[in-house]
């Protein structure tokens, strides 16, 4: 590589003074004989003439004293914004609760117009163990919710009085009176259920 | 540049983050400022940059500096902006020749400034992100390349290598519009 054509590469680092003091100074000797690497600096030069003033004015002080609490405001905004538009905005979820209507839909459908569904969990061999899944299942005016597989996971509300199960709901293991229910206890709350109440 | 490591600070505290917003809001705003054209799209790039620092201030692990930090939300905000509106031309410089000569006659008053305005805005635009980005951050901010190259997760010699591939654009770009 010829001086020339070492120099015509290092001339954007000459112009930005990038270069090691002793190539400045050569390449600075070279553009007094060299006429091409000398336009070239000299378009160069007004290159950065023209784009190294920003083509924008700042703004005021103000703008950036105000910019702290509207940032806050926004950060308040979207956290409003959030429990609404998380449904609506995400189209991800938004398809998979589509998904998840139409599927508990068709299951409820299923249950409430096939014989099967007068028994809820009939052919569940381990008795309280179901492979019921579905969510707000409504049957017979009773309102049971099942987010899980285990019904040991579910709990019921009783009218001891009138001995009828108003409510299932999820485990809660502050719950002393279903979280005491014995074996046999739950296997009676399963028959009762699944067969006298609901039906 | 890198002058504080923003150890100990809590965005949580009013004060604490009103003191990094005004510091770091001017820095900010010029670098986005210099990557897209209009203040409004500056302005909510820059809203959104704070925004998400102050939300995610438990991974910021200190390794560089906090406006680094904040520099690299900004820049990444900006090209996910830019990818939705398209604020970056894929067109190369030359076919933009065409489009800058029948731009709108300009004002009389402060016409030179605003000329050369209109030219720097339009010729970064047909720059690649990056390039622009580069270009900015050594221009505006004067940067180390070293310093970029970490910003942007890449090498000093490959942020060196895009100012030089921008440079020469907008040197053809300049040459080719004989401006002055």
């Amino acid at each position: 590589m010829t001086n020339h054509s070492l120099y015509k590469t290092k001339l954007n680092d000459f112009v930005m003074e990038e270069l090691p003091k002793n190539e400045q100074e050569e390449i600075k000797a070279h553009l007094n004989e060299c006429s091409e690497c000398s336009e070239s600096i000299n378009l160069l030069k007004e290159t950065l003439m023209i784009f190294s003033a920003p083509n924008f004015d700042m703004p005021q002080k103000s703008y950036f004293a105000s910019l702290a609490p509207r940032v806050r405001e926004r950060a308040e905004q979207k956290e409003k914004k959030v429990s609404l538009s998380f449904l609506f905005d995400n189209r991800w979820v938004g398809a998979f609760a589509s998904l998840l209507l139409i599927v508990s839909s068709a299951f409820l459908l299923y249950n409430l117009n096939s014989e099967e569904s007068e028994i809820i969990v009939q052919d569940e061999p381990d008795y309280y163990y179901s492979s019921i899944q579905s969510e707000n299942y409504t049957i017979s005016g009773l309102s049971a919710t099942f987010s899980s597989d285990d019904w040991e996971l579910l709990s019921a509300v009783i009218d001891e009085e009138i001995g009828e199960y108003l409510e299932i709901y999820q485990y809660d293991s502050d719950d002393d009176q279903i979280e005491n229910l014995s074996e046999n206890e739950w296997h009676d709350f399963y028959e009762n259920f699944s067969k006298e109440n609901i039906l | 540049m890198g002058d504080d490591k923003f150890s100990g600070v809590d965005f949580n505290t009013e004060r604490h983050f009103n003191r990094i917003v005004l510091k770091y809001g001017e820095r900010i705003y010029r670098t986005v400022r210099g990557m897209v054209g209009t203040h409004e799209d500056a302005d909510d790039i820059v809203q959104e940059t704070f925004l998400k620092a102050y939300k995610n201030i438990d991974s910021y692990r200190g390794e560089a500096d906090i406006g680094t930090w904040l520099t690299r939300i900004a820049l990444n905000l900006t090209y996910s902006r830019s990818r939705r509106k398209k604020l970056f031309s894929d067109n190369p410089v030359e076919d933009y020749m065409e489009k800058i000569s029948s731009d709108t006659v300009l004002p009389e008053v402060a016409a030179e400034e605003k000329e050369r305005r209109m030219i720097v805005e339009n010729a970064l635009k047909t720059l690649p992100e990056k390039q622009r980005a580069v270009f900015v951050l050594r221009l505006y901010e004067e940067m180390k390349f070293s310093e970029i190259g970490a910003l942007m997760g890449t090498t000093e010699s490959a942020s060196r290598a895009n100012f030089h591939q921008a440079m020469t654009k907008l040197k053809k770009f300049v040459s080719d519009k004989k401006l002055k």
